[in-house]
């Protein structure tokens, strides 16, 4: 197939060849008055999945900053260093995360558009109790997570079901990155979902025998989507399985905020997110 | 020279055509067969096997566009000693390069080759890129037929990167979804 349209790109008209002889201003001015299927997928824009479709707040002159997204095994000298400051419950300091097992890198400016996001479908209702702090007045949430159905489900290595969390590409712009540090993943692949780019996969951890249980093998599920117009990442992932992890993802629409993030708005630029850690 | 004069040459069967040739476009062929291989000693096999198709192939054929001739000629042979070279010597380039037109189909598992022909497929590439404007046809071109980096692609335009690949990017899409409207790979 690779072959078939290579070969296909060879055929290319005389037309079309001629056009890169042409000096770039003339090009650029015949394309003034040409349509572009860039601009008309830019003006219908929308941050949507499924089908629920939620109306943006302001389509503003934000700059349509584009943000790519690499992703590799860390390397075995990889560090992060992460800091925070004094506060209630302690005085500040710092801590280095190594032995990592994956990174995803981000690039592009150091601005985000800030999302919220609202499920139309979860295999059991969220506990209000922990995800009250995450949700605004009109029921729109920065992170979701759940325990489990009941207290069998949180007792369990099937502590996680579903978890949604939204990070931006911004935070990384100093060199940062987002991080699996305990659970190795599998075969990633890619999709297309709308304007969204769609990473799906497996990822498992290990856990060795000690004084009070057998070693243990554990499964984790990842769907992240990530907005390549606006930087935002949203992570859906949990120990149910890979169906339901994607059904959750699929239901979920997005809004705007109307807020930028920028680095500067992040205390650390690296963040971690193996299911039930942190 | 014209065109028009080493094309009679050609016909002419005189070795002073393949001369003409290699002063006015040996440059510009040598320029898509790096592009695509990365390597000096293969692309000079490559430009003298250009000059040696072309000597084959005219007559009978009488070129309209005699640079785009010879580009395809060039572009053609450098994919194939590529091939030839096998995987170790590709450069991160070319693979990167290929992957992207891969994404263009609907599905690249798909066993399709026994029905259709390049033929087939280059008419519905050529209808995409004659329904986008010049300068995203000129991008296209420029990155998936010259072989173009896309840094080098955003100078020649004087675009920001980040907005050549996104112009990529959205070509790619909307080029499969024509492939797959067409009926290809579905």
């Amino acid at each position: 197939m690779k072959d078939l349209i290579n070969e296909a790109v060879g055929l290319i008209d005389d037309q079309y060849l001629s056009l890169t002889e042409k000096p770039a201003e003339e090009i650029l001015e015949m394309s003034k008055h040409q349509k572009s299927i860039v601009s008309v997928r830019k003006f219908a824009r929308t941050v949507l999945l499924a089908a629920v479709l939620v109306s943006l707040l302001t389509v503003t002159a934000f700059a349509s900053g584009i943000f790519s997204l690499d992703k590799r095994p860390a390397a075995s000298d990889e560090t992060y260093t992460i800091h925070w400051g004094d506060s209630e419950w302690g005085s500040g300091g710092s801590i280095t995360w190594k032995d990592l097992k994956y990174v995803f890198k981000f690039d592009g400016p150091d601005a985000c558009k800030e999302v919220r996001f609202k499920p139309g479908w979860l295999p059991f209702e969220p506990n209000p109790l922990m995800n009250s702090w995450s949700q605004d007045e009109d029921g729109w949430y920065s992170r979701l997570v759940s325990e489990g159905a009941d207290e069998v489900d949180s007792m369990s290595s099937n502590y996680q079901p579903y978890r949604v969390e939204t990070y931006y590409a911004s935070r990384f712009y100093n060199d940062g990155a987002m991080l699996l540090m305990y659970q190795t993943p599998e075969e990633i692949t890619e999709e297309q979902w709308g304007d969204l780019k769609v990473l799906r996969f497996h990822a498992y951890q290990d856990l060795p025998a000690n004084d009070y249980t057998e070693a243990r093998h554990l499964d984790y599920y990842f769907v992240i989507l990530f907005s390549e117009a606006d930087g935002w990442i949203t992570v859906v992932s949990g120990t149910s399985d890979m169906d339901t992890v994607a059904h959750v993802a699929k239901e979920l629409s997005f809004k705007e905020t109307g807020n930028i993030l920028k680095s500067s708005d992040f205390e650390n630029n690296a963040v971690f997110i193996d299911v039930g850690q942190g | 020279m014209e065109d028009t004069e080493i094309i009679d040459l050609y016909f002419a069967r005189s070795e002073d055509a393949i001369r003409e040739t290699a002063d006015k476009y040996g440059a510009y062929l040598h320029t898509i067969a790096y592009h695509i291989l990365h390597r000096e000693e293969d692309t000079e096999e490559v430009l003298s096997d250009t000059y040696l198709g072309t000597w084959n192939a005219i007559p009978p054929e009488k070129p309209r566009v005699l640079r785009h001739f010879l580009s395809r000629i060039t572009r053609n042979l450098s994919f194939k000693r590529l091939e030839y070279l096998g995987a170790a010597c590709r450069s991160a380039e070319t693979v990167e390069l290929l992957s992207e037109l891969e994404a263009c189909l609907p599905d690249p598992r798909a066993d399709i080759e026994r029905h259709l022909d390049a033929q087939t497929v280059s008419q519905v590439l050529n209808r995409f890129l004659g329904s986008v404007n010049a300068l995203e046809a000129a991008v296209f071109v420029s990155r998936y037929y010259y072989a173009m980096t896309v840094k080098d692609v955003a100078e020649k335009y004087a675009l920001p990167e980040r907005r050549v690949k996104y112009i990529l990017k959205c070509l790619r899409e909307e080029l499969r979804k024509r492939l797959m409207k067409e009926g290809i790979g579905v």
